[in-house]
């Protein structure tokens, strides 16, 4: 179940996310929420969101070799950042993907 | 002897077995009678170079050779350091691999990654399974998982992390071995793993004098006996190789049948010739006619049509040839004929373990009724003296175990003590020990043999005086000499 944010006015995104989780483990609802809280809050139509959950697709974690769930991969300027974790230390999150604010 | 089960002492009787799964690796699954448990876990721990990685690779090489697919996990070394690897080792991966019998996962632990908050092994679960499908997998390995577990940074997390993966994978029924490292004082960095595990294996290696010892011991392994000592085992161009010392009874040496020793006389005093399939030691000091003794025994053998490997650690095939034609045995048609087959070894050129397996390999090839080893005191050299007794009881276990005579020499100093003369403390071994000696006649040195013991044979208890000739050795019987022998039948 891939879900998909798409923002069609911007061809290319400034941020793509692609969020492996593992089902609706706590970890990984909390993911989903603070990555749609983050997205909602700075960055409103710059980003392009896509979710995986691995125990639906088990060749998206061996393609992209996921061990841990959650898993962030973030591209952004060509820099691909990797933060693992449900993402609750919103601070580090976003100093790590040079979000000002 | 390798993958034999049954022989085991009566006592195991009680134990019910749970199935288990052939490694296939030479030695290994006599040790763990049977195999690995089915279905269930197996903790693999030892210190860096123990060969944690080429056992798991071995175990799901031969799996695949045998149809039954696999997967390796790996939290440390890429697939292609794995392959090649194990192609030192005589394991071609990649055509497995492309028979889909393996398959090989290099699980990047992200490291790097910046942590924002709580996380588990969900994506780990959900790759083993996938790569299980892809090639129809029951059996997994999960090597340097500690790799992986650093992540948590947390032993607690850790602790609960490894329970999640643990229950996961028992509820798959999947045959898993995971392997973690050990410590300097072999104690695994997750010692918890072991109480969930079913099966508890540790490598070991060690410096024994100038010689690497590797030793396999398994700890625990619920549901099954095992056996329960510390086994050396190599690493070999062929795979890996375990040396179990078997709970196979041993045969009755005081029934078996005589065979001559190739000399009438000295049949006569050891009353009635050697042993079939006992263990003879020709023990006295340098040119005393040890090697004349073992290649009359060799040489009658052979005239029997019996084989015989002869072991040199002293002298080159073309030597032994030569020193022999001297004193009228003619070793040559023997050896055309292949009855007699000599190995040579440089007792430095190897350790203990490749040595036995060398001559353990010949056994098996030519399936010799007698071994011939001279000398004996030579092994001393293969490292320490630990390590020599290692590998003289090693090959006399093993021959008693394919009822193959055992015919040693040993090299002593000319006053040695009885216990001196069995060499490397084999003596409860040796069936029959003779002892061949020089005595000061004033004028002139006589060789003198005794026989010291021979179970199961009423021997002559008389020193007996011995001359070499280029015709053979004749042996005659000394009336009353004063020298009986003191140490009297301490053995």
């Amino acid at each position: 179940m891939a879900e998909s944010s798409a923002h069609p006015a911007y061809a290319v995104a400034e941020y793509t996310f692609t969020l492996f989780v593992a089902g609706n483990e706590f970890n990984s609802r909390a993911a989903r929420n603070n990555l749609f809280i983050l997205c909602e809050s700075s960055l409103r139509g710059r980003c392009r969101v896509e979710v995986i959950d691995v125990l639906d697709d088990f060749t998206a974690a061996v393609n992209h070799g996921v061990l841990v769930t959650p898993t962030l991969i973030a591209d952004h300027d060509g820099r691909v950042i990797s933060i693992i974790g449900d993402l609750s230390d919103t601070a580090g999150v976003r100093a790590a993907l040079g979000i000002q604010g | 002897m390798w993958t034999q089960t049954e022989g085991l002492p009566g006592n195991r009787a009680e134990v019910v077995p749970i199935p288990k799964i052939a490694t296939a690796i030479r030695g290994m699954d006599e040790i763990l009678m049977g195999g690995l448990p089915a279905g269930r876990i197996t903790v693999l721990s030892g210190g860096p170079g123990s060969g944690k990685t080429m056992l798991v690779t071995e175990f799901l090489c031969r799996g695949a050779q045998a149809g039954a697919p696999g997967v390796l996990v790996s939290f440390e070394e890429r697939s292609a350091d794995l392959r090649a690897n194990a192609g030192a080792a005589g394991m071609d991966l990649a055509e497995l691999e492309q028979q889909n019998t393996l398959k090989l996962v290099h699980a990047n632990v992200p490291h790097g990654a910046i942590k924002a908050g709580d996380f588990n092994i969900g994506g780990l679960i959900s790759l083993i399974e996938g790569s299980l499908q892809t090639v129809g997998a029951n059996r997994i390995v999960l090597d340097a998982i500690d790799v992986l577990m650093r992540i948590f940074g947390d032993p607690a997390r850790e602790r609960e992390e490894l329970y999640t993966l643990h229950n996961w994978l028992r509820d798959r029924e999947l045959t898993t071995i995971i392997t973690v490292k050990a410590d300097t004082d072999r104690q695994q960095l997750y010692p918890f793993l072991d109480y969930m595990a079913d099966c508890v294996i540790s490598l070991d290696q060690r410096m024994d004098g100038e010689v690497r010892t590797r030793r396999l011991s398994i700890t625990k392994y619920r549901g099954s006996a095992f056996l329960s000592n510390e086994y050396p085992y190599i690493l070999s161009a062929a795979g890996m190789v375990f040396m179990p010392v078997s709970s196979v009874s041993l045969p009755d040496i005081a029934t078996a049948e005589r065979i001559s020793s190739g000399h009438a006389t000295l049949d006569r005093i050891l009353g009635g010739g050697y042993r079939r399939a006992s263990c003879v030691l020709l023990a006295g000091p340098s040119g005393a006619g040890k090697t004349l003794l073992a290649c009359t025994f060799a040489r009658a053998a052979a005239e029997r049509g019996e084989k015989v490997l002869y072991v040199s650690f002293e002298e080159s095939t073309l030597s032994l040839i030569e020193n022999t034609l001297n004193v009228g045995i003619d070793l040559r048609p023997d050896l055309e004929a292949g009855t007699l087959k000599v190995l040579t070894a440089l007792p430095e050129s190897s350790g203990v373990e490749q040595h036995l397996l060398r001559m353990l390999d010949a056994i098996v090839a030519d399936d010799p009724a007698h071994v011939v080893v001279d000398a004996i005191s030579a092994c001393q050299r293969m490292g320490s003296p630990k390590a020599a007794f290692d590998f003289l009881v090693r090959l006399l276990t093993a021959c008693k175990q394919r009822s193959v005579t055992c015919l040693l020499t040993n090299q002593t100093e000319q006053r040695s003590s009885v216990n001196d003369l069995s060499g490397q403390g084999i003596s409860s071994l040796v069936d029959t020990l003779v002892s061949l000696q020089y005595a000061d006649q004033g004028t002139e040195v006589q060789r003198r043999l005794l026989v010291i013991k021979s179970r199961g044979s009423n021997h002559s208890m008389a020193y007996h005086n011995m001359r070499i000739t280029g015709q053979g050795f004749f042996i005659a019987t000394v009336p009353d000499g004063p020298e009986r022998l003191q140490e009297g039948g301490g053995l």
